[in-house]
């Protein structure tokens, strides 16, 4: 990606999940979580948005889900035409919908 | 072709000859085609509008090219002389770098009326869902199949209720996802989507519960509430937030049905709830232990004698009678009256927002009659006076408090609470004091000497809370949790920060 480099916030972030596993998704991706928009706030301070580096607390499945979702948002979040919009629903697994919920509801996206 | 066509074709071809030699013969102009073509004032829009001054021939004349004088058919692709006036031929068109078959722009579009009247109140800017909204979504549509939404034991469902609520999702189809055939408790926060057949499938799918707790549940019905007083045989706590649709006769009904098995009756914001009901709960329902009648809007001095029987009440919840506009108060005698009978067991109480309440009612109505108390919320009570409430808690016999809420007394200030600090300091973990507006520093001092194990504080509108307040709060109340200063004016940016320790 590019274009992530020339406008917004540049380079990639690093989630780590609960259980260990990492997933690196563009700064701009992660931005439109509510959460990770204020931990990667460098006026706030936190450690995260220096180091680019959230230790999160949803396991890997969920997150999984999550960065995707993310990932998507910040692709199709401009797009003017709705039926240009793929539908989402097809890639969360019934099974974790409750878990994605949660997650969903704390990290604000 | 047919025949016909071809003489039409020729009969016009020899009529723009004619017309043309004409032209050349009479030295050309343009006032000639205004001769034969009067309609000029064409609409601002029409084929290269406004590009060329003089007449602008329509589609199919015959023109003169601008450039090189040469006839050409005027068409829709047809373009205006750069510098004008006149219009170029199709070779001079290409000539000149342009691209043939390039349409004018069109005129512009004006607004439909229709469409011009239509205000757009709000510009719709999330095309995309929400995650949360697409996973209720999907967890709507397997509703039918719960196993396949994994494995919810292990999950906080009561945060899933909270969390479906807070999206406004709680609907029909949603709402099996917290019914269980062995279910006791059932807590739902937002039911505006449940209508009255919803609420029935509620109770039939939930034939055991004991504990039941709906917020804006305005769709409750008098068949729903009679299905559940025949249904739900094991109910004894019934707590409903706004069910104005309840008619009076349904409310009788439904106590005469659960009859002494109720022992939690809380509703808020009923306006049809009347003295008959009272009176019907009473009778019917006498193990009651807990009473909620808060915004009823019908509650009256006459009530109270009738709630005398009820002296096993552990929650007496009485506050803010007014519905809308009309003030509506209880009086002291009454009250007084009727503590001094049931106040034996009260551990909560909410006298809140009653205007003819004062501080006779404080002192002889629940200091001497509450020895259980532990929570008390006196809220926006107009006629209490900074003196009554200091000599209420020097006088008030139970141990100390462990929840106070006085706020919105702006009457109230040191003796209050220098008095409350001594009754409760020691038991006290919530205390909320908004509004003691003249409160001074020393006595807001003692706070984190008194108060040790505080975990909410509210100090908002208190106008002496200062930098030092805060910091004295912070290291004396080492639990402290909530600490709000809103509207405090003397808190500085430098005012200390909680720190939290390093782990």
């Amino acid at each position: 990606m590019d274009d992530t480099e020339e406008e917004g916030p540049s380079g990639w972030v690093k989630l780590i999940s609960e259980d260990g596993f990492t997933f690196i998704l563009p700064e701009k991706a992660a931005q439109t979580s509510g959460f990770f928009k204020s931990t990667l706030n460098s006026t706030v301070g936190f450690q995260e948005s220096e180091t680019k580096v959230i230790r999160c607390g949803e396991r890997a499945a969920v997150l999984e889900t999550v960065v995707e979702y993310l990932v998507f948002k910040a692709e199709f979040g401009n797009t003017a035409a709705k039926n240009a919009i793929p539908d989402f629903t097809k890639r969360i697994p019934a099974g974790l919908a409750l878990e994605i919920l949660m997650a969903a509801d704390f990290l604000d996206c | 072709m047919s025949e016909k066509d071809m003489a039409k074709a020729k009969a016009k071809a020899k009529a723009e000859f004619e017309r043309s030699k004409k032209r050349r013969l009479n030295g050309e102009d343009e006032d000639d085609e205004d001769e034969e073509d009067e309609y000029t004032a064409k609409s601002k829009g029409g084929v290269g509008a406004g590009k060329a001054s003089g007449a602008t021939p329509n589609i199919g004349d015959r023109d003169e090219c601008a450039e090189c004088a040469k006839l050409y058919t005027f068409t829709k692709y047809t373009r205006p002389a750069d510098p004008g006036p006149g219009y170029l031929c199709p070779a001079c068109t290409k000539a000149a770098g342009h691209d043939l078959f390039k349409v004018a722009p069109g005129p512009r579009k004006r607004k439909q009326p229709e469409d011009k009247r239509k205000i757009v109140f709000f510009e719709e800017n999330h095309v995309v869902p929400t995650l949360a909204e697409l996973c209720l979504e999907t967890i709507a549509q397997h509703i039918d199949d719960v196993e396949a939404l994994g494995d919810i034991g292990s999950l906080n469902m009561d945060k899933i209720a909270k969390i479906i609520s807070k999206n406004r999702r709680l609907n029909a189809a949603v709402a099996p996802l917290f019914y269980d055939v062995a279910n006791e408790n059932l807590t739902l926060y937002d039911c505006t989507d449940l209508d009255p057949n919803g609420l029935i499938a509620l109770a039939n799918l939930n034939p055991n519960l004991v504990n039941v707790r709906l917020d804006f549940c305005g769709r409750m019905e008098a068949k729903a509430l009679e299905h559940w007083g025949q249904r739900l045989t094991k109910l004894r706590r019934l707590e409903l937030h706004a069910p104005f649709l309840v008619r009076e006769k349904a409310w009788v009904d439904f106590f005469e049905t659960v009859g002494d098995k109720l022992e939690g009756f809380l509703i808020t914001n009923s306006p049809r709830f009347s003295q008959e009901c009272i009176e019907s709960l009473v009778k019917n329902c006498p193990n009651l232990t807990e009473l909620r009648l808060r915004r009823i809007g019908k509650l009256t001095d006459d009530w109270l004698p009738l709630l005398h029987p009820l002296t096993k009440l552990t929650l007496l919840d009485l506050s803010d009678p007014s519905l809308g506009n009309l003030p509506i108060s209880l009086s002291d005698e009454p009250i007084i009256d009727f503590l001094t009978k049931i106040g034996g067991n009260l551990e909560t109480l909410d006298l809140s927002g009653h205007e003819l309440v004062t501080d006779d009612m404080l002192i002889r109505g629940i200091a001497p009659n509450t020895p259980k108390l532990k929570w008390l919320r006196l809220v926006e009570l107009a006629n209490i006076t900074d003196d009554g409430v200091g000599a209420f808690f020097d006088a008030l016999v139970s141990p100390p408090l462990h929840w106070i809420d006085l706020s919105r007394n702006p009457e109230l200030a040191d003796k209050a609470l220098s008095s409350l600090l001594d009754h409760s300091g020691a038991g006290l973990a919530h205390l909320n004091i908004n509004q003691f507006k003249a409160a001074a520093s020393e006595v807001l001092m003692q706070i984190p000497q008194k108060a040790t194990i505080l975990e909410f504080l509210d100090l908002g509108f208190c106008r002496e809370v200062d930098d030092f307040v805060v910091k004295a709060v912070q290291d004396g109340c080492k639990h402290l949790k909530e600490l709000k200063v809103y509207g405090c004016n003397r808190i500085t940016e430098n005012c200390p920060k909680k720190v939290r320790n390093p782990v």
